[in-house]
């Protein structure tokens, strides 16, 4: 119920008199030339067409129009129109010129070619046209041959037909299948997602051979006119959520997609907040995983980052490594991982204030210890904190920056000329260092990226506060984190869900993961349609070895 | 969309408005209750939990032994099925009146017919101010007893003024937002609260002394009563519910789950009241001005990781002291938005700010502040007693509906209990 009603409330947001006019602006501006095109049709004389198609892509070098004669018999003149590099000129050479000049016969086409022309039956024999081209369209206008063109697709322009031939040839040099490079395993595949939509598609549908998995089509931006696909469950997606991230994604109005953190931000539901609203992964598994528990994912071109809506916050520390373990080894990881996250946000903070508000707290032993590497240092514990980690980030940064074969340098450098050398000037303290270290490597414990930027972010709010009030500070800016993760929402579902609103069945898998025949169904906040995720086990087997077949029912077709 | 919620008091509005849509019942309701039923049972339990433990905790042994001596958890336990019973009786008039909170049902039941409302509205008035300046009051004396604790223990240099006006900024942050965001802070924070108490509680056993609590029974009926009231007085909290319970998802779980959050809260002050009594001794007791603390000094952490845990104790409370507060805070910006009819209670919080800061540095030194603290509870308490079961007998015997006949059955079934 309050779905729906937020979702009127977006609706009249955004489109309410002030978008209108942005819009309006937008429409002045990015008036672009295909669009112009949209009305203009085909000469029939090949000749005249040819000149409008050069005269819309006049500066492009890299269209490629060939002319040729069509038909083995009888041949019409004919000219085929790509543009170089994005289309396979083997396709080219050999199924459509090959193929147009020494297969085709025109017959059909010239039955009434004197005559008035009967354009639906012309098109109909244009399909059947002998060129072997498994994807094939019939253009009427200028629009559809240079976007063919333009999206990798040859067009072929016939003498004497007023339509278009757009042909699928596209081919462009990509990159092959890698491992995914931010989210790796120790067990798990290892394939991750490219830069091209039909690949990462194809990547998905290979592992759901599920013909409920709906792979809708759309474009974004104005002059990128970028691809995205929205893919769910259609049987298991909340068929209101899918519609929010349809109407989101068709109100964006931009002029180019440039990686698909352009479409997270323009349909996230909360700007400024430093968690991220919308999960996004490379990897496949992870994303037919979540397609699985009713969520939808958004796979844009050009980027093999896919985008999981809506996110919660538990997702953050999950890796698909947790449910491919063995679930003890799943949970303890799971909380190792969370307890690295604590470490990343917490550990410089409760540094200062323990030393310089609460020392009656550290062991006696140590503070002695502490207070004697502390004593050359002639800042106070929150400048040398501040200084050590403004350091670790800089190094973090660089070493991202530089180039492959010094990027491990960068680390000894920063590692020797930071913590050693630092100490024995007497900048910092030995136990700083350690602090340092300690934080970094929690941070990296992180499955998510974009959820340990998160904390990176609040870890130094998190230290002004402790160098203000101590434990008290940390704790008071804990409580306006809290109160802030619980007043966001992702698409309508609140974000420490399953933790509040609390529901019992979807936190066997926050804190812990519990053991795969346990979580029977799939998580409720997401409210999928169908819950049911694991059947009766079909085999029990007996601690003696002996195994009784306790069958059951025909399980769903998944796989897990 | 990218300017969809831009500002931060947007997303609330929107649920605001989207609330409305949802709630049944007439126009006047719809003005009032702009949330619909956004608090799950587990909320609620938890809302009341939180609410109840709060600053109260840090004092409780001592106030426990004030009159009863060693036998004054026993009035902690009378308190708590008082406590039941009230509850009980409020979530009651609650799902009766579905959708409504104190604010609009007392006005229906005190009017004389529907046409004669604002007479039933004028008529409930004293009542509403009454939990008015009970909450306001509250919010601003925890802020300060809280204030007090930490420049005490904690932060010896930094002013108390500072603290408390943290901790009513951060209670000010949190009316901000709709009640659903209220409910969920509750649900999340109750664990934060309850374990700590608990890990205290029971660590601290290990210096206590069984004969401290010996003779169990060894009081009269005055005493009885006296430790009784004063122990009433002090689990209040549930009386929030009365407001909130407007927006509360009516199921019949839900009586059974408020009631139980009683328990909740019940069997931690037994827990630290034992503890206390069974470490000091009554007399020592009553002579400490922060007695949870000076048992927390007491534990000894194993293997040494952390010394004197006080501060660490404090810090963790922050959670339970900031959940009273915003609670209370919370619902005396309601409250008065609701008696005053206006469309969002983001100007009242705001303008409560300043006056809650200047009630919370009224008392001059702890003595006062211990005084005003104890005569507000008596005045919540008044409120926490009055209003349900003023209210649950005049709809009992104002039986409009036939939902009602039932309902005002359980209320004066409840009242019996209390006797």
């Amino acid at each position: 119920m309050i779905k729906a009603s937020l979702l009127e409330i977006i609706k009249s947001k955004w489109f309410s008199g002030q978008k209108k006019r942005m819009t309006k602006h937008l429409n002045e501006r990015f008036q672009s030339k295909l669009d112009r095109l949209e009305e203009v049709e085909i000469p029939s004389a090949l000749a005249d067409s040819l000149t409008k198609v050069k005269d819309v892509l006049k500066t492009s070098n890299d269209l490629v129009i060939r002319e040729f004669y069509l038909g083995r018999h009888l041949p019409s003149r004919a000219a085929v129109l790509f543009i170089d590099g994005l289309s396979d000129s083997r396709v080219t050479d050999e199924f459509i010129l090959k193929a147009g000049m020494f297969d085709t016969s025109l017959e059909a086409l010239r039955t009434d070619n004197g005559g008035e022309q009967n354009l639906e039956q012309l098109e109909d024999d244009l399909r059947r046209l002998g060129i072997p081209i498994n994807e094939l369209e019939v253009a009427s206008s200028l629009k559809e041959v240079v976007y063919a063109a333009l999206t990798g697709d040859a067009a072929v322009l016939i003498d004497g037909v007023p339509r278009a031939l757009t042909l699928n040839t596209k081919g462009w040099v990509q990159r092959g299948i890698e491992e995914p490079s931010t989210e790796s395993v120790v067990r798990g595949p290892r394939d991750s997602f490219t830069e091209t939509i039909r690949t990462n598609t194809a990547m998905i549908r290979r592992r759901l051979r599920d013909p409920n998995l709906c792979v809708e089509s759309m474009t974004v931006g104005r002059r990128s006119v970028t691809d995205i696909a929205v893919m769910y469950l259609e049987d298991v997606a909340d068929p209101k959520l899918v519609e929010q991230v349809k109407q989101r994604i068709n109100g964006i109005d931009i002029d180019a997609v440039l990686e698909s953190g352009f479409i997270e931000q323009f349909i996230e539901d909360h700007h400024i907040s430093p968690f991220p609203m919308i999960q996004n992964t490379e990897r496949p598994d992870k994303a037919v995983a979540n397609i699985l528990e009713g969520r939808v994912i958004i796979v844009s071109d050009g980027t093999p980052f896919v985008l999981i809506a809506p996110a919660v916050f538990a997702q953050f520390y999950q890796s698909p490594e947790d449910y491919y373990e063995r679930f003890l080894i799943g949970t303890l990881i799971r909380l190792i991982r969370i307890i690295s996250m604590g470490m990343a946000l917490l550990l410089p903070s409760l540094y200062i204030a323990f030393s310089s508000f609460h020392p009656e707290m550290i062991p006696s032993r140590l503070v002695i210890a502490m207070a004697a590497g502390r004593s050359t240092v002639p800042f106070p514990s929150i400048i040398e904190a501040f200084l050590m980690e403004v350091t670790m980030e800089i190094l973090r940064e660089a070493s991202v920056r530089l180039p492959g074969p010094i990027g491990p340098t960068i680390g000894i450098v920063g590692a020797l000329v930071v913590g050693q050398a630092a100490v024995q000037a007497g900048i910092v303290s030995p136990i700083m260092v350690i602090i340092v270290a300690l934080t970094t490597i929690g941070s990296f414990a992180s499955p998510s990226y974009s959820a340990a930027i998160a904390l990176r972010m609040l870890r130094f709010p998190m230290m002004i506060a402790a160098s203000l009030f101590g434990l008290y500070g940390i704790m008071l800016l804990m409580i306006f984190i809290i109160v802030h993760l619980c007043t966001l929402k992702s698409f309508g579902v609140p974000y420490l869900s399953p933790m509040t609103p609390m529901n019992l069945n979807a936190n066997k898998d926050t804190f812990i993961r519990a053991p795969l025949q346990w979580m029977f169904k799939r998580p409720e906040p997401f409210q999928p349609q169908d819950s049911i995720r694991v059947g009766d086990t079909s085999v029990e087997v007996d601690k003696e070895g002996e195994s009784n077949n306790a069958t059951q029912g025909s399980k769903q077709p998944e796989p897990s | 969309m990218p300017r969809k919620d831009q500002n931060n008091p947007s997303p609330p509005r929107a649920a605001d408005r989207g609330g409305d849509k949802g709630t049944k019942g007439d126009a006047s309701n719809i003005a009032q209750t702009s949330e619909g039923s956004v608090i799950s049972e587990r909320q609620s339990a938890s809302m009341i939990a939180s609410t109840m433990i709060g600053v109260g905790v840090i004092t409780l042994p001592r106030v426990a032994v004030s009159s009863s001596n060693q036998t004054g958890w026993i009035g902690i336990v009378v308190g708590a099925l008082v406590a039941m019973g009230l509850t009980w009786i409020i979530t009651r008039l609650g799902i009766r009146f579905r959708g409504q909170s104190i604010a609009l049902y007392a006005a229906e039941l005190m009017a004389p017919t529907r046409r004669l409302l604002w007479l039933g509205k004028l008529l409930a008035l004293p009542f509403l101010l009454m939990l008015l300046v009970y909450w306001g009051w509250a919010s601003a004396l925890v802020a300060r007893m809280f204030g007090e604790m930490v420049s005490t223990t904690m932060l010896p240099t930094t002013p108390v003024e500072v603290i408390i006006l943290t901790m009513l900024v951060a209670g000010f942050y949190l009316t901000m937002y709709a009640v659903e965001v209220l409910a969920r802070v509750n649900e999340i924070m109750l664990p934060l609260i309850v374990i700590p108490i608990l890990i205290i509680a029971v660590s601290s056993f290990q210096s206590g002394r069984l004969e401290n609590l010996f003779p169990i029974f060894d009081m009269d009926w005055k005493m009885f009563f006296m430790s009784s009231t004063i122990m009433t007085a002090s689990l209040l909290g549930y009386e929030v519910m009365l407001l909130f319970s407007a927006h509360a998802k009516s199921s019949p779980k839900l009586v059974k789950s408020n009631v139980f959050s009683i328990s909740i809260s019940g069997f931690l002050y037994v827990l630290i009241a034992i503890a206390g009594i069974s470490v000091f001794g009554y007399e020592e007791l009553k002579l400490l001005a922060w007695p949870t603390l000076e048992l927390v000094k007491t534990t000894e952490v194993p293997g040494l990781v952390l010394e004197r845990m006080e501060s660490a104790f404090l810090a963790v409370w922050v959670t339970a002291v900031f959940t009273t507060l915003g609670n209370y805070y919370y619902a005396t910006a309601l409250l008065l938005k609701q008696i005053l009819h206006l469309k969002s209670h983001r100007l009242i919080s705001l303008l409560l700010l300043p006056a809650m800061y200047w009630i919370s540095l009224r008392p001059n030194n702890l003595q006062q502040l211990f005084q005003t603290q104890t005569r507000i509870g008596w005045l919540g308490m008044a409120g926490a007693l009055v209003l349900p079961l003023f209210f649950g007998l005049l709809g009992k015997l104002r039986g409009k509906t036939p939902l009602e006949s039932s309902t005002a059955k359980d209320a004066s079934k409840g009242e019996g209990a209390d006797g």
